[in-house]
């Protein structure tokens, strides 16, 4: 049974004039899921076309930024005909209401898709398991 | 003639200013569109590049066809499998099979593709036939 439900809320702040921009790339939000268990907070967001080392999750105090930028087309001299997607930056910023285990958060890159691992800390993590055990 | 200020329509010019707007957005928002995947498509003299955004979608689990001059993308994304006692707090991610065939402005040569796939994005490199490719044709004097 679950009781309380820690989780990742999403802040709605970071609309794309509002974020930090260090260059006219246009910035895109990704698409997430978000797996919550016992132990850890898994983060999945959607990153096509970044590269494997193009990532960036940085977390301050409780906050969570996740960044990743797409390599611009190679000039070829090709016509646009349909574009559907834009090419630039992509960036999300989600605020964690619960204690993270900063030591031991892992984040893989994989087929265009971000996984961030965010282990709650044992304190946090040992009081959950009290509750479910009560 | 009916109208009789036909110069000056204030609300076609709303229709224009609403049109521009749109574009504007439709090209500089970073909104997603709901199609998936979402493709872009470029042409050239002798061929077309369309890259799709399948992130996640393993190169195996893409089936990809080509016909006269449509191009076919299939796959499926396996949702994350749920551990024990695991539950989504938030799901925006496509997992559904997806299919989508997209016109392109030419026939192309099916036994000419190139299809790769990398960082999440599949591009396929298209030709368009050699009996296709327009032929430059020198005038005779007469």
């Amino acid at each position: 049974m679950r009781t309380e439900s820690p989780e990742l809320v999403n802040q709605d702040y970071q609309a794309a004039g509002e974020t930090e921009r260090t260059s006219s790339r246009p910035v895109y939000r990704p698409r997430v899921d978000i797996l919550d268990t016992q132990d850890a907070v898994v983060l999945l967001a959607d990153l096509p076309g970044v590269a494997e080392d193009g990532a960036d999750v940085t977390l301050e105090k409780n906050v969570l930024t996740i960044r990743g930028s797409v390599a611009p087309a190679e000039d070829d001299g090709l016509q646009d005909v349909v574009t559907e997607y834009g090419i630039g930056e992509f960036e999300r910023v989600f605020t964690l209401t619960d204690e993270i285990d900063r030591s031991a958060i892992e984040a893989t890159m994989k087929d265009g898709v971000l996984r961030v691992r965010l282990p709650r800390a044992r304190e946090a993590a040992s009081r959950k398991i009290d509750v479910r055990a009560g | 003639m009916t109208r009789i200020f036909s110069t000056w329509d204030p609300w076609q010019e709303l229709a224009d200013l609403q049109k521009q707007m749109n574009r504007l957005f439709s090209s500089r928002w970073p909104v997603r569109r709901e199609a998936f995947p979402p493709v872009n498509l470029r042409a050239g003299r002798d061929g077309l590049v369309l890259t799709a955004e399948v992130p996640g979608v393993k190169a195996d689990e893409l089936d990809v066809t080509i016909q006269r001059d449509l191009a076919t993308i299939k796959g499926r994304r396996e949702p994350e499998p749920l551990q024990e006692g695991q539950t989504y707090t938030r799901r925006e991610r496509f997992t559904e099979p997806f299919a989508r065939t997209i016109q392109l402005p030419f026939e192309v040569d099916p036994q000419q593709v190139e299809a790769r796939y990398a960082n999440g994005v599949l591009t396929l490199m298209l030709s368009r036939p050699a009996d296709h490719k327009p032929t430059r044709v020198a005038v005779q004097a007469g």
